[in-house]
């Protein structure tokens, strides 16, 4: 248990590093990370804006952060929930017994709802859905 | 109860033999054959006291190959293929489309058969869609890598300049 303990110690490390770089750096870009799929192709994908999304988070900015990907903002506590249950059972069990338990209809609810959201936030009626910054 | 293969000592409800990893079964996999292996050919005159002899001390039993498991994963138990959904869903949302919309298809079809209670298909079907969300995040790596790279190379190339003509 403690050699669980130690790699997750390193992970979060890692990940705080993450957060501490986005916090401070570009307001208003992105984090840096591009976007294959909008090189290529321009529209958003259901991803899009969620790095700024998650430094507005960061700096307290909800409302901006839902502006930039409202998916992603609505997700974040689930997943941060999901994963850190999942860490606890990983340090205190050394396996999975988190997944078995969550409801799927849940999932497949917000995945499908993930996936309407990135066709949706390209259509022009619904540009309220595409990333922008407010003044 | 002990093994019936090699004789150690199992614990209670062990489904693998952890001495010889021979399966637990209720009854013993390997019976041996009621008359002794080799037979004599006949050689015209039967000596019934030689074959008794052969008997008595005991017919050839070959040793017995524990079952051969390919992966760690047992058939009984179930593939965690919620998991890999999540997972493969969050970097069809993050990182890599298409990858992990590929990967999201196999966890699905995963679950689908972990569901049937075909475990050995669904291990399959989460096996491949592993493969397809790490095979996703290393593009994406790459792609950060080779984006970070170049990006320095135009601030070196700019300061190059900067220096040389100013």
């Amino acid at each position: 248990m403690k050699k669980r303990i130690a790699i997750t110690l390193a992970a979060a490390f890692f990940a705080a590093a993450a957060l501490v770089y986005l916090y401070f750096t570009g307001e208003g870009e992105g984090a840096g990370i591009p976007c294959v799929f909008h090189q290529i192709t321009g529209f958003y994908c259901s991803g899009c804006g969620s790095s700024r999304a998650l430094r507005s988070v960061l700096h307290l900015d909800f409302y901006q952060a839902l502006r930039y990907n409202a998916i992603f903002t609505i997700g974040l506590p689930l997943l941060a929930v999901y994963f850190g249950a999942l860490v606890f059972s990983y340090i205190r069990f050394g396996k999975d017994r988190i997944s078995e338990k969550i409801s799927m209809k849940l999932i497949w609810v917000f995945i499908a709802a993930a996936l309407l959201y990135g066709i949706l936030r390209n259509i022009p009626a619904f540009s309220f859905l595409a990333p922008v910054t407010l003044a | 109860m002990n093994c019936k293969n090699c004789g150690a000592e199992l614990h209670e409800g062990a489904v693998f033999c952890g001495n010889c990893g021979m399966k637990v079964m209720e009854e013993p996999v390997y019976q041996p054959p009621e008359q002794p292996v080799y037979a004599e050919p006949n050689q015209g005159e039967y000596h019934q006291e030689s074959y008794t002899e052969y008997q008595e001390q005991g017919s050839y039993v070959p040793p017995v190959m524990p079952e051969y498991q390919a992966e760690p994963v047992v058939d009984g138990e179930r593939p965690n293929t919620v998991l890999w959904i999540v997972l493969a869903a969050v970097e069809i949302f993050t990182c890599c489309q298409l990858t992990g919309i590929i990967s999201l298809i196999f966890a699905i079809l995963g679950h689908v058969a972990a569901d049937k209670g075909d475990f050995a298909e669904a291990a399959g079907k989460i096996r491949t869609a592993k493969i397809w969300f790490w095979v996703g995040l290393g593009l994406g790596l790459l792609f950060v890598i080779l984006y970070v790279v170049l990006v320095a190379l135009g601030i070196a190339a700019g300061l190059a300049e900067e220096i040389l003509y100013y």
